[in-house]
Formats: C-alpha cells, sequence, structure tokens
C-alpha cells in the first residue's frame, strides 16, 4: 500500500515541469559553485603547497561546495512538498484515500517516501559531481561520506516538516512559506549564541549546528538523532493532525 | 465480526456528528439489505453528505455506530472500507492523469492485485462507458465523463455497497437516464445508497426513501409509501359556464370547493367517497360545457415540503 501510494507521488511530481525545473536548476547552480570553488582552490595553488597543513581539495572545494547546499535545500524543498496533502484537500481527492481501505499512516509514509526518493535523485547528482574531483586528486572519501549523508539527514529532516505544514492547510503556497520559516528558524536559532561565540544549549536545536558538525567529519550520534528525530515528530504529528480531521471534521 | 442477519448490509444505529456548538446530523438510524436501493432526500445543508462521509469513514461520528458488511467503521476501518465504494458530492478526480491511470491508482488503493487490475479496470470502463476515453487525461474529458469516471472508481473493486452522493448533479437529461439505468443495473448484485435532491430521480431508481432533514430522519419508507402519501385528494374541474356553487357541494363526497382561477375549480374530496363520475354527470346533465375533470396527484415536491415544513413547525 506504501508503495502503490509511493508510485503515484512520484508519477505526479514527475508529470509536473516544477519537479524538472527544480532538479535542472538546483543542478546548474550547484555546478557553477562547484566550478567557482575549482577555480579558486587553482588560483591558489601556489600559497597552499607553501603552508604545512594545507586543508586540500576536500575541504576547499567538495565541502565549500556542499556548504551550499542547505541554502538551497531550504528552498527548494518546501515548492516540493507543499501540494503533497493541501491538494488532496482542495481538488476533493482526500475522500478517495480516506474511504479506501488504506490507513492515514501508510498514505503519509506514501507520500514521504516519494518525496525522499525524489531528492535522492539531487542527492546522488550530488555525490557524483562530489566524487568526480577523485579523478584528478586524492579525496578524504570518508569525510565526504559524512557530509553526503549529512545532507540526506537534512533532506529528510525538511521533508517532514514541509508534509507537515501541507496537512494544515488547502493553500500550497502557505504550506511552503511556513516550511521555509520554520525550517530558517530552526537553522538559525543559536546564531546569536555563535556570534557571541558562547556554547549555549540552543545549539542542540539548531540544525546548522548539527550539519555543521556532520559536514566537518564528525559523525556525532546526536547529530545523526537530531534529523531523524525532527523527521519522525514531524511525520508523526502529520499523522495524528489528520486523524484528529476525521474525528472533528 | 461479520453479524448473523447476511441480509442486513449496512447498519446506522443511532449516529450523530458535532462541530462543537453546531449539530450536522442529530441522530440517525438506518440500514440496507443487499440488493437494495436507498435514497436519501434532503435539501441543501440536510446533513445528507455528512451521513455519507461517516457511513464511508472519512468523517468519526461523534456518537452511535456504524456497519458495514459486519465491520464496524471506526473500530475496523481497514475491513470496513474494503466493502465499499463511495462517490462523494466533488468526484475525486486526479485530473492530470488519464482515466487508465487513475483507475489503476484507485483499484490498487483498493487493493486489488496488479495481476487483475486491468481486466477489471477494462469490465469497469466498459460498464460505465468509458472505453473510448481510456487514454484521455480527465481533466480534458467532459462533465459527463468525468462523473462517469466518478462512478468507475466506486465500482471498479465491485464493493458490496456503493455510496452515491448526487452522481446526476449538472448532467444532461440524456446521461441523467443513462446513470439511472447503470445504478439500477448495479443494484442487481451490490447495495446502493444514493443521495440526491432531485425528487423523480428518488422515484426512478430507489427501493426506499428516507428524508433527512436538519439532521434527523423525517420520513423513512418505500417507495410504495411515499406513492401513497402523493395520492390525489384534489379534483380540478374546468368549465364553459358558472356552476351553482350550492349545487356542487350538495355531490356526496365533495368537501369544499376553491374557484382557482376563471371557470376553473379546485375540489377537495372524500377518498372514500370518490365523487367524479358525478360531478362530471351533474356538470353534463347542467350544461356547463365540461372540458376537464382531472384528480390532482400532490407531485413528490409538495409531499417533500409538507413533511419538511411539518417538521420545522414541531
Amino acid at each position: 500500500m506504501i508503495l502503490h501510494v509511493l508510485r503515484h507521488e512520484l508519477r505526479n511530481l514527475f508529470l509536473s515541469p516544477l519537479a524538472w525545473v527544480v532538479l535542472a536548476l538546483v543542478q546548474l547552480l550547484l555546478a557553477y559553485i562547484f566550478l567557482l570553488n575549482i577555480d579558486a582552490f587553482i588560483a591558489q595553488q601556489d600559497e597552499l603547497a607553501l603552508a604545512t597543513e594545507s586543508p586540500g581539495a576536500t575541504v576547499l572545494v567538495v565541502l565549500k561546495t556542499l556548504g551550499n547546499v542547505p541554502t538551497m535545500l531550504m528552498a527548494v524543498i518546501p515548492l516540493i512538498t507543499m501540494r503533497l496533502l493541501s491538494d488532496e484537500k482542495r481538488l476533493h481527492t482526500w475522500v478517495l484515500l480516506s474511504s479506501s481501505p488504506i490507513s492515514i499512516r501508510a498514505i503519509v509514509l506514501g507520500k514521504y517516501f516519494s518525496v525522499l526518493v525524489f531528492f535522492a535523485v539531487t542527492w546522488l547528482l550530488v555525490c557524483l559531481m562530489a566524487v568526480s574531483l577523485g579523478l584528478g586528486t586524492q579525496l578524504d572519501l570518508g569525510h565526504i561520506v559524512a557530509a553526503l549523508m549529512a545532507i540526506f539527514l537534512l533532506i529528510a529532516a525538511i521533508a517532514a516538516i514541509g508534509l507537515y505544514m501541507s496537512s494544515l492547510t488547502v493553500h500550497s503556497a502557505i504550506a511552503a512559506i511556513a516550511t521555509f520559516a520554520l525550517v530558517l528558524l530552526l537553522w538559525i536559532v543559536d546564531s546569536g549564541a555563535s556570534l557571541s561565540g558562547e556554547e549555549s544549549s540552543l545549539n542542540h536545536f539548531s540544525m546548522s549546528f548539527h550539519y555543521q558538525s556532520l559536514l566537518s567529519g564528525l559523525v556525532d550520534i546526536a547529530s545523526v538523532s537530531y534529523f531523524l528525530l525532527i523527521a519522525s515528530a514531524f511525520l508523526i504529528l502529520t499523522i495524528r493532525h489528520l486523524h484528529r480531521e476525521r474525528v472533528d471534521g | 465480526m461479520p453479524t448473523l442477519d447476511k441480509q442486513i448490509l449496512v447498519s446506522v444505529d443511532a449516529v450523530g456528528k458535532h462541530y462543537g456548538e453546531l449539530i450536522a446530523v442529530h441522530e440517525v438510524s438506518f440500514y440496507l439489505k443487499k440488493g437494495e436501493v436507498l435514497g436519501f432526500l434532503g435539501a441543501n445543508g440536510a446533513g445528507k453528505s455528512t451521513t455519507m462521509n461517516m457511513l464511508c469513514g472519512v468523517l468519526a461520528p461523534t456518537r452511535g455506530a456504524i456497519t458495514v458488511a459486519g465491520y464496524d467503521v471506526v473500530k475496523d476501518p481497514i475491513n470496513a472500507k474494503r466493502q465499499l465504494g463511495y462517490l462523494p458530492e466533488q468526484p475525486p478526480l486526479y485530473r492530470d492523469l488519464t482515466v487508465d491511470e487513475y483507475l489503476d491508482y484507485c483499484a490498487g488503493l483498493r487493493g486489488i492485485a496488479k495481476a487483475q487490475r486491468s481486466q477489471r479496470i477494462n469490465e469497469t470502463k466498459q460498464r460505465c462507458g468509458l472505453s473510448e476515453v481510456g487514454r484521455r487525461i480527465i481533466g480534458q474529458l467532459s462533465k459527463g465523463y468525468q462523473q462517469r469516471v466518478g462512478i468507475a472508481q466506486a465500482i471498479v473493486h465491485l464493493p458490496a455497497l456503493i455510496v452515491l452522493d448526487e452522481p446526476t448533479v449538472g448532467l444532461d437529461p440524456v446521461q441523467v437516464r443513462a446513470i439511472r439505468t447503470l445504478i439500477r443495473e448495479l443494484a442487481q448484485d451490490h447495495g446502493v445508497i444514493l443521495s440526491t435532491h432531485i425528487l423523480p430521480e428518488v422515484e426512478a431508481v430507489c427501493d426506499r426513501v428516507q428524508i433527512l432533514n436538519h439532521g434527523r430522519i423525517v420520513f423513512a419508507d418505500d417507495i410504495a409509501a411515499l406513492s401513497a402519501k402523493m395520492a390525489a385528494k384534489n379534483l380540478l374541474l374546468s368549465l364553459r359556464q358558472p356552476p351553482d356553487h350550492a349545487a356542487l357541494l350538495a355531490i356526496p363526497g365533495v368537501l369544499a370547493i376553491k374557484e382557482i382561477g376563471d371557470l376553473r375549480f379546485l375540489i377537495d374530496i372524500d377518498e372514500s367517497n370518490h365523487p367524479a363520475e358525478r360531478v362530471a354527470e351533474y356538470a353534463v346533465s347542467q350544461g356547463l360545457g365540461l372540458y376537464e375533470l382531472s384528480p390532482q396527484q400532490m407531485d413528490l415536491e409538495q409531499v417533500f415540503v409538507d413533511i419538511t415544513t411539518d417538521e420545522v413547525r414541531r
């Protein structure tokens, strides 16, 4: 059942021009940033060769490029998740799902995994881009894998938030804006503390803190579970909300 | 746990739906047997769609219990929903899909295995007159075809119970007839619950009828009883010459006379002592130029208005 919904959602996504435009633009922007970073890296070659502990291509090109990915995901994932549930309500197709022998949990998971599969395509392209550098130089693969994992965890968390927002409203634009706002808030929630250079308990709530921690190659259980917790919390909230709607009308 | 009486397909027991202070459905109880078509009548906002949504598990009732084929819709929703197909007031169509893709999705949601799907879909399309448009995008089909796709979606898995909320709304007369024929056909091996505010539809397709008003059932009986309610209680008499009122009133069986236009009279009659022949004889013997004498059957609209306004007064 989950698979059946997943396939349907993926077909819907790939039928809409929005998905293709999103994939193409993300790819284009990343490729451009990637090139800029390679260019800068080549220009700095002489200085880097003199330094005793130079950071190398992994950090200066790959990780610098991956550092830009969250901004794009924040902007793009809400656009893909915004219609998942709001459109079902607005176009009256929710009744088809809710009168069918399928649980709300299966509907929600099917839709959620469809977004993950969709962004897995983007993610794979990012992976290829990163690894392609290996053709010309030595890369710290372990470090890169940690960073790529961070990106996927971020996708999983933002997609769950987006799905929840989409369940709250029939207006997809509102769902998109609300997702973006909440993710941005989670991203910057500790920036006051980090500006003053203090360790703060707010760090634990901050997406950027955990993302940077993974990006620096530190695969820490706390950071991994942070993203997984956000994802599962918002999935549960979505299921609960849809249940409540059935009861409250 | 299926109920003992295998004939009872749906039982709705004292079901109500409240939205905070607002009560959409007070208390509704009814049942449906296999092979029956039950008509749900009611003005807009009478609670028809809410009742149907509860029946199909889209909304949870505030109180009361609903079972479909023996399965409780709230406690065992998956099994109950396997037994039903629902066409809501707004057909739940994905307008970007083709008819085939859409029906395939619906069939899958209703748990039909992939191997049997294409056969089921072809049979359903044939039944609903959709064979020609399988590859067309739903959004580009006419309203009539879209409505048929909506019905196809509700019957693709051959459910025991088919619930149709205003299936003929917005269709032209030819399409309306086609859909009514289809509903009668479906009733041969499924139970059908049909809501409508078009009264002739009830006469055309239903075995039993139920009138809902302000969230309560105010009339529930078979079509024969409804016809009895509609039986003639008036005679219309049209003459060329003015009659003698006193003489007319003196005819046995005539209770009252009301002039409703130039020389047209509405005569209240005593049904047990029908005076039609005597009125005719009188008019002819007096040379009044009788050119019309007909029973005035109350139409369904009037009965409906009577029943629903009675309820308001009470």
